[in-house]
């Protein structure tokens, strides 16, 4: 647990919108996973976050992903009057120390939420929030990565993080005049899941791309969408791709890949695309 | 240590001239098999891989592998200093933060060496498997340079289109647009003015002609150059250098937009 800090005085337009005097002692900071209490919510704390996706306005709410120093996500959102206020204080890809937030239940099972997780956090009246400045380095990576199977239970237009070997990339189609291609990626568990990838994912790591395949690379996908009607995943707005990470979670991937270019075991994959094949058909009759 | 010694120095400046277009920063790999390179252009768009085998040196000592970054401007300013037909040696400590090239005249009456400070550069391998590609055609290098050439002046990309009649390069721009065909012509008495096409599959792929004018600084290394052309696979533009290694260059094809089914 990181203790309540203060930042310089004078840090500009942003404290304009302090609503509590400076007196009043600000709640304990905590990191996402710190929360484990659900019995005595909602709990009021301090956090540390970077915003890595800001979603659109909405008239009476605005959602938020955050992510605090660990890695660990959750969601956020601001209401009502609030809206106009975090809407103007808060940048995607900014960090901040955050004061007196709430941590509430997910409302997930009665209101659409853009991540799974148990908890969510409420951006209230007394919130104060602050450029974060401390030499603190959020990880490049989230904390945590679905393995498939979860995906595949997660809400249509929902919002993952993964992590998979690169098995097969499907020639590069145009839908809508858009260039797009679905790779099949398989995680730690041998599951497999198709990613659809568009435009800017793909001209930008089109060398990448073309190699991953080839050379079953790692990759680490984020925010990624469930499109529950295709069975898959798609890269979405806000998806960041990264190719080989130096992530904790790699080791044991590593040896698949090792295996798999040793036995390319190309029948798992065929098998898998025809499937799929075969539940699009039934999708596209429906 | 690094000691290795190349009596055909011209040839690393060569090599230098033809990837520092593309590359500013890249490490040079040394182990026992040789020297290597393999770096990404900025953009990430592009891919070089350089080999320099051992053997192909005078000398080649190298206790240890070792990883040396390099800025090629400031690399390629120093080589310069180096006459054509001079005798170059790079030699480097374990651990040490520079490199030294030295340059001999090829009488040996004149010695000059040039000490270059190394930088930490954190740099991704790309693992480059061998594939089998459905068309590889091999052409005079000087030819795929001009091509390249005269194609940039009408559009932005060009089309590689490998068939059984031969291979065709095509471009459009706001002029117009320009088709170029090289047939099969295998010359017994001048080979490297040979035009050779193995096809397993007809392949036809997109690319930008600025990288390819890039790749064409190559030409000098060599006068042959191998385009290996398969769907969906990065092409593959390859210059031997001379018996001792080859410079690859790889770039995907291109991903364009159908404007034809856009709304």
């Amino acid at each position: 647990m990181i203790g309540p800090t203060r930042s310089m005085a004078g840090s500009g337009r942003i404290n304009q919108n302090r609503t509590v005097p400076d007196i009043r002692p600000f709640p304990p900071f905590v990191l996402f996973d710190d929360i484990q209490d659900f019995n005595n919510l909602p709990h009021v704390k301090s956090i540390f976050a970077r915003v890595v996706v800001k979603f659109p306005r909405r008239h009476d709410s605005q959602h938020f992903i955050l992510q605090d120093i660990t890695g660990s996500k959750m969601e956020a959102i601001s209401s009502r009057n609030n809206v106009p206020r975090f809407d103007a204080l808060l940048t995607q890809g900014c960090t901040y120390t955050l004061y007196r937030v709430g941590f509430y239940l997910n409302r997930e099972g009665i209101q659409f939420r853009n991540i799974g997780h148990g908890l969510e956090i409420g951006l209230i009246t007394h919130t104060i929030v602050e450029p974060f400045i401390k030499p603190i380095q959020f990880p490049p990576f989230p904390k945590y990565l679905m393995p498939f199977h979860k995906v595949y239970q997660q809400p249509h237009k929902s919002f993952v993080d993964i992590i998979g070997i690169v098995l097969h990339l499907e020639p590069l189609k145009h839908i809508g005049g858009r260039p797009y291609s679905e790779a099949v990626l398989m995680d730690s568990r041998w599951d497999l899941i198709v990613v659809g990838v568009w435009t800017d994912l793909l001209q930008r790591n089109a060398l990448r791309w073309s190699l991953a395949r080839v050379d079953n690379n790692i990759i680490i996908g984020t925010m990624l969408r469930r499109n529950n009607k295709h069975r898959c995943l798609e890269t979405s707005d806000y998806s960041t791709v990264h190719f080989n990470p130096d992530h904790h979670t790699t080791y044991h991937l590593k040896t698949i890949r090792r295996s798999l270019i040793q036995n390319p075991r190309r029948r798992i994959v065929d098998k898998f695309l025809e499937n799929r094949r075969a539940h699009l058909t039934t999708v596209i009759s429906d | 240590m690094l000691e290795l010694r190349l009596v055909q120095g011209s040839l690393l400046k060569k090599v230098l001239e033809a990837i520092r277009e593309l590359v500013n920063d890249a490490n040079f790999d040394c182990s026992g098999t040789g020297f290597s390179l393999q770096a990404m252009d900025s953009s990430h768009v592009a891919l070089v891989a350089l080999l320099l085998r051992a053997e192909g040196f005078e000398h080649y000592r190298c206790d240890r592998n070792l990883s040396m970054g390099m800025n090629l401007n400031n690399m390629a300013k120093m080589l310069r200093c180096a006459g054509n037909d001079d005798i170059i040696t790079i030699k480097a400590d374990d651990g040490s933060d520079t490199v030294t090239f030295m340059f001999e005249s090829p009488k040996q009456d004149k010695i000059a060496d040039f000490e270059m400070k190394l930088m930490d550069i954190d740099s991704e391998h790309l693992g480059i498997p061998d594939s089998e590609y459905q068309a590889i055609v091999r052409m005079p290098s000087s030819e795929f340079m001009r091509i390249c050439k005269d194609l940039s002046s009408i559009g932005d990309t060009v089309v590689i289109s490998v068939t059984k009649e031969g291979v065709k390069f095509s471009t459009s721009g706001e002029i117009g647009s320009a088709n170029i065909v090289c047939r099969q012509n295998q010359t017994i008495d001048k080979p490297e003015e040979a035009t050779i096409i193995e096809m397993q599959e007809p392949v036809s792929l997109t690319f930008a002609l600025r990288y390819m004018n890039s790749f064409t600084k190559a030409s000098s290394l060599s006068e042959q150059v191998t385009i290996s052309l398969s769907s969906e696979l990065p092409v593959v533009v390859e210059y031997k250098i001379a018996e001792m290694g080859y410079i690859r260059f790889y770039l995907a094809p291109k991903i364009e937009d159908d404007e034809e089914m856009k709304p």
